[in-house]
């Protein structure tokens, strides 16, 4: 009969084996899901420039705000842009102190697509009016964001793009911002 | 979504419960089959309460992060403008079809089959020397002889229904075959599937199976769950009989002959795998009566250790 010391020799002995092979399935399932972006690049990920995207992607265009609000800078904190399954740019623009994300411009070719895009999204409308951006029709919303905040958006679409701006303050800001967009 | 993250969860359960069972070097059926177990239950049960809990996983920012994206491989193109994706919906279809065709409908026939061997039994007993060779098997055994009926059938045929009246159904080719001994062997193994029938598992198990009826993994880990549970029920006889070797001279006796299982075309492809398949396992049976050996392991935190990897690691890949 075994002692306890050497069952819970076996144990621990298990234990290793057991984490050594988990180590190599997670290490493999990391290389099985590099993989497809090594024969396309045009999946999901993240840039550190619009030029990137530009030179990666070849997206017909790619509309950046030239108004920043007080607080705001260029370049975003966050791009990330796919192609597949649709094609779609979003930015992450931080605010002052560079932790919270205040300002996301997201375009895509798919309507709707920017629940799915943007990490805040406006869930409580207290205010909705259609607005004229430089001929354009444009919903713009006022409400509360899903972390919180006070926020507002601005949807629009053009030819077949669909563009969102989502700004964690007044709507006079964001129509300055948007507008900065259309030339 | 449900169905993709299923299979892909299935995955990752049926690997890591493989590496436990290695690691470990569990052997014992009954603790095996709890570890392939995880392999059913949890991919039906992880991706709701993943999105219970975090309702935007799944969306683009944690498809960044993960460690698995499968719309990555989904949208890649073959054969000229095909994602991916149609080939493995293809699979599902597939592994739904063999479903159905394999399991569903033999279900179906085996009650059906069940019920005709009430109908055989209720011809007299004529045979006084089956009966008494049935009766010198099941004596010692804990099982009422009332509840053996008896078939007239050349073939060898041995089968048990459980429920409120469990029965042994016997045919008298297969008594004429086997010694006593052996049929006592036979018995004790269908004893223990009727006492293994009253624990919910393998219930559970088909349950869980059938509600992935589209899951070629769950399909999979059900089967070797089945095998697993000849074994127990292997040990089970043992238990009963104490004589080993009876068992494994039996089992092999059951072996089906070469000549029956000679079908032509597609048929007979599928007909030679399942015949092959089953060779295997009747031999892996034989093999492990003859060694039997049970783990000395306390398999309570290699179990837990594997689910909380599983629920780990599955909540990263989408």
């Amino acid at each position: 009969m075994e002692t306890p010391v050497k069952k819970i020799g076996k144990i621990s002995r298990g234990l290793l084996w057991f984490l050594v092979m988990a180590a190599v399935v997670i290490a493999f399932l990391t290389a099985v899901n590099r993989m497809p972006s090594v024969i396309r690049d045009d999946y999901a990920r993240k840039y550190n420039t619009i030029e990137e995207v530009k030179l990666s992607l070849k997206p017909d265009r790619v509309l950046i705000p030239s108004y920043f609000p007080e607080g705001i800078f260029w370049p975003p904190s966050l791009i990330f842009a796919q192609k597949r399954p649709y094609k779609a740019v979003v930015m992450e623009f931080n605010g002052a102190g560079g932790k919270d994300t205040v300002l996301i411009v997201t375009e895509s070719t798919l309507k709707g697509s920017d629940a799915k895009l943007q990490r805040i999204s406006l869930t409580d409308v207290k205010e909705k009016t259609e607005y004229n951006l430089k001929g354009k029709p444009a919903i713009l919303q006022v409400g509360i964001c899903n972390n919180g905040a006070s926020c507002s958006s601005m949807t629009w679409q053009d030819n077949n793009l669909h563009f969102t701006v989502l700004l964690m303050s007044s709507p006079f800001e964001l129509i300055k911002i948007a507008e900065s967009m259309i030339h | 979504m449900y169905a993709v993250q299923t299979v892909l969860h299935s995955v990752i359960a049926s690997v890591l419960a493989d590496c436990a069972l290695l690691a470990w070097n569990l052997k014992t059926p009954a603790v095996k089959q709890r570890f392939r177990f995880l392999a059913l239950f949890l991919p039906v049960a992880l991706f709701p309460i993943y999105q219970a809990i975090f309702p935007r996983r799944g969306d683009v920012y944690f498809r960044l992060e993960s460690l698995v994206d499968a719309n990555k491989w989904f949208f890649l193109d073959i054969w000229g403008g095909i994602p991916l994706l149609a080939l493995f919906v293809a699979i599902l279809i597939l592994t739904a079809a063999i479903f159905f065709v394999q399991e569903f409908v033999p279900i179906v026939f085996q009650m059906l089959r069940q019920a005709r061997g009430d109908e055989e039994t209720t011809e007299q007993r004529q045979d006084e020397p089956i009966e008494r060779k049935m009766l010198e098997a099941i004596e010692g055994l804990p099982f009422s002889e009332d509840s053996v009926e008896i078939l007239n059938d050349e073939d060898l045929i041995l089968f048990s229904s459980t429920g409120f009246q469990p029965k042994i159904y016997v045919s008298t080719g297969l008594i004429e075959s086997f010694s006593a001994e052996h049929l006592k062997a036979a018995f004790a193994h269908e004893i223990g599937h009727i006492r293994r029938s009253r624990k919910p598992l393998l219930l559970t198990a088909y349950i869980l199976r059938m509600l992935m009826f589209y899951n070629p993994i769950a399909m999979i880990e059900f089967r070797k769950l089945a095998q697993e549970e000849e074994k127990v029920c292997d040990d089970i006889a043992v238990g009963l009989t104490g004589k080993p070797g009876a068992l494994a001279e039996a089992i092999d006796m059951l072996r089906p002959a070469e000549e029956s299982t000679k079908i032509r075309g597609i048929e007979g492809v599928a007909s030679g795998i399942e015949h092959y398949s089953h060779e295997l396992l009747l031999k892996s049976r034989i093999h492990r009566i003859g060694e039997r050996d049970n783990d000395d392991l306390n398999w309570a935190m290699p179990y837990f250790v594997t689910v909380f990897f599983i629920i780990g690691v599955s909540y990263f890949i989408v």
